[in-house]
């Protein structure tokens, strides 16, 4: 990964976390400006431009730092809610709802961890009969892929060691497992893969790592005693589905032990109407584009309620008969129909891109 | 002499920087309410004049009168370097052009059709005559100038593909006012023409369109506007789903059958989106068969049936007009042959239901 500018907030230019990124990256120009939103997203930069010429931001977040995630998502019953310390991501997946969100595909880290974590103590406070309290990081970025660049994990680590009620998700692609070693696992953090059929990886998931060396990064971290979490998600069609989730999860468990799945979590493809005109822009030869989806009921992409659900139900099926236990297992549903919901946990479609 | 590329609209704002390319080929002026328009052959060359302002005023009225003759539009000209990632001297075909108004920077950018160009331009309001102003623009382009963020703007408006070429000037807010004075002396319209020939010297001419734009399905058939859209995108999807040329697609969906059929035209259109639909769809199409198959003892019976749209609920509607006590027994007698939880699971995806249907088939 290589940036053409560094811009750097002048309120953060002197903290030890931008120093340690800055020096990382001794050869890029760096520009002092007074706020991020003075440069990024000022202007429409076109997405496929951070093959070429990606920015990097270092910066403050300001406003709200710890968001309520939207109804149902996650685990039924428990407290979900994200945080942002990053936006913006190095890989370049076809059907990343990223290609129309900021306007500008340049890569932005936060760097005001600790007033983070003290809204997420607050969080917690709100919650004091709550078991858990979920927090999930990468809802713009992937937690992962930057974090040799970020270092910001070391600084998670003591919060979460001492808040045992608060969970942490992080959800990746990236295979750069070490720094997570380093640190060594605590219960209360779950590191999730996004996992699909090597071909569905080597088509959509342009610049990420395969499927071979994402499973071999969970197999360290299950060796190191790290819980894992899976997201078989975005699923696209295929006519040897069952076949092709039950090889993946046979791979899957030859990598990680079944008791150190958390949970396996199973979405379709989907689109917002925005996303998918971005997404036809930036990738007409898709193969995504040859799919059975059309405008649904609510103007987005998808396939045919039918089809998603035929989709979900034959993974899941694929995963019990492979002795995955039936809990562990929930369908990102983007509706609350109870005949869909079949005893699942549902989740909305806008809480997962990945 | 090299041969003009045919049907250009070439754009410079000032005479000074066309001066080699009016020299090389043989334009004319043309009589137009706009001044400074020039044809040679298919071509056409624009003076603008300096500025966003100008440039949309003079673009603006020529596109109106010849965008039908006009391929695609190319500008050239000079540009200011922001920062060092641009030498004075070099020509660059540019990538991006952004705007500055007079509140900031615009939102909209525009991106040429040279997917090999790796520089952006900004186009300011002003003239950057001192440094203060060159810092305000470079996060944004390495590069400014004064038009092209008007000639995207109008180029995108008229669905036309733009170029640029820019020839690095000065150093903006550095040198600007000396690498004016040194212009007015030299022609910075040699390496521009030399950069434009090299361009357009490897560049064949757009393909054909997929189907001819006028009955594009031949005798029998008859397009309108949005079926010849849904026709056009239908086949690229299937192009890319099977790696097939049109004319085997067609066939694939009957064209030869439809074409004989005793309708008009139009409805003969309609039969063959739908089967280019089905082509394309193979589950949803499949379900619906299925579907049909299961609701048939009640269409036999003689009453309609209708699913929800888009199948998105597990619902479906049964309408019937009863004038006797015979159909009252001919609709419980269908009623009872047919059974609302198989179309329900095959509704909400049960796979079980699936693998039934497929091993009775
Ligand atoms: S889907 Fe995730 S990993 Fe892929 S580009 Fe988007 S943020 Fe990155």
């Amino acid at each position: 990964m290589k940036f053409e500018q560094v811009f750097v907030e002048t309120q953060v230019r002197d903290l030890p976390q931008t120093v340690k990124i800055l020096k990382k990256l001794p050869e890029v120009p760096v520009r002092e400006i007074r706020k991020i939103e003075d440069v990024f997203g000022r202007v429409r930069k076109p997405y496929l431009h951070k093959r070429t010429a990606l920015n990097l931001y270092i910066g403050r977040k300001e406003g709200h730092l710890v968001k309520e995630a939207p109804d149902a998502y996650g685990l039924l019953g428990e407290p979900h809610f994200y945080f942002i310390h990053s936006y913006n991501c190095i890989y370049e997946c076809e059907y990343c709802y990223l290609q129309g969100y900021f306007k500008s595909p340049d890569l932005v880290l936060f760097v005001n961890h600790e007033e983070i974590q003290a809204e997420m103590a607050a969080v917690l406070r709100r919650f004091p009969e709550r078991e858990r309290v979920w927090f999930h990081a990468g809802e713009f970025s992937d937690s992962l892929a930057l974090t040799s660049l970020s270092q910001e994990w070391p600084l998670y680590w003591p919060f979460f060691e001492e808040h045992p009620r608060a969970w942490l998700e992080l959800r990746t692609k990236a295979v750069n497992v070490r720094p997570l070693l380093q640190l060594g696992p605590l219960p209360n953090v779950v590191v999730t893969f996004s996992l699909s059929p090597e071909e569905s990886t080597l088509a959509l998931d342009r610049g990420t790592p395969g499927l071979g060396n994402r499973l071999a990064a969970m197999s360290r971290l299950a060796k190191a005693g790290f819980t894992l979490g899976v997201h078989y998600d975005p699923v696209v069609y295929r006519d040897d589905l069952e076949s092709a989730y039950r090889e993946l999860t046979g791979a899957l468990l030859a990598a990680v032990p079944e008791q150190q799945i958390a949970y396996i979590s199973v979405g379709v493809v989907r689109f917002t109407h925005e996303v998918f005109l971005e997404f036809k822009r930036n990738y007409p030869e898709s193969t995504l584009l040859k799919e059975e989806m059309s405008a649904s009921f609510d103007n987005k992409i998808r396939y045919p309620r039918p089809q998603r659900l035929f989709m979900l139900k034959t993974i899941r099926d694929a995963c019990l008969e492979l002795g995955v236990s039936p809990e562990k297992v929930y369908l990102c549903m983007e509706e609350d129909h109870p005949a869909a919901q079949g005893g699942e946990v549902a989740r909305t479609a806008e809480a997962t891109h990945r | 002499m090299s041969k003009l590329p045919s049907n250009m609209l070439l754009c410079f704002a000032h005479k000074g920087e066309a001066r080699s390319f009016l020299k090389h080929y043989p334009f004319q002026p043309v009589a137009f309410p706009v001044e400074g328009l020039y044809r040679c052959e298919a071509s056409l060359l624009l003076i603008t004049g300096e500025g966003l302002q100008r440039t949309s005023e003079k673009l603006g009225a020529v596109l109106g009168g010849f965008y039908r003759e006009i391929r695609e539009i190319v500008n050239l000209g000079i540009a200011g370097a922001l920062d060092e990632r641009a030498k004075p001297g070099e020509v660059l075909s540019i990538r991006t052009c952004y705007g500055e108004g007079q509140n900031g920077p615009l939102f909209h950018s525009f991106t040429s059709r040279d997917g090999h160009a790796t520089v952006d331009c900004i186009s300011s309001v002003e003239r950057v005559e001192d440094p203060e102003a060159a810092q305000r623009l470079a996060p944004f382009a390495p590069l400014v100038d004064r038009e092209l963020w008007s000639i995207g703007s109008l180029a995108k408006r008229f669905a036309l593909p733009f170029r640029s070429l820019k020839l690095v000037a000065d150093r903006a807010g550095v040198d600007t006012r000396e690498v004016c004075a040194t212009l007015r002396l030299e022609d910075p319209g040699i390496p521009l023409l030399q950069a434009f020939r090299e361009t357009f010297a490897g560049i064949v001419e757009d393909p054909a369109p997929v189907l001819a734009a006028e009955n594009p399905l031949g005798p029998g058939f008859y397009c309108t506007a949005s079926q010849q859209r849904r026709l056009e995108s239908m086949l690229k999807a299937l192009a890319l789903k099977g790696g097939e040329e049109n004319l085997a697609i067609l066939k694939k969906a009957g064209i030869g059958e439809i074409r004989q059929r005793p309708i008009a035209p139009k409805a003969r259109t309609q039969a063959l989106l739908e089967n280019l639909h089905a082509l394309l769809n193979p589950f949803e199409s499949r379900l619906r068969g299925i579907l049909e198959e299961m609701v048939q003892p009640l269409a036999e019976a003689g009453f309609e049936v209708r699913f929800s749209p888009h199948l998105e609920q597990d619902w479906l509607e049964i309408k019937a007009l009863l004038h006797n006590s015979g159909q009252t027994r001919k609709l419980g007698e269908a009623l009872q042959r047919f059974t609302l939880e198989e179309i329900q699971a095959l509704l909400n995806g049960d796979p079980q239901i699936y693998k039934k249907v497929d091993s009775s088939q």
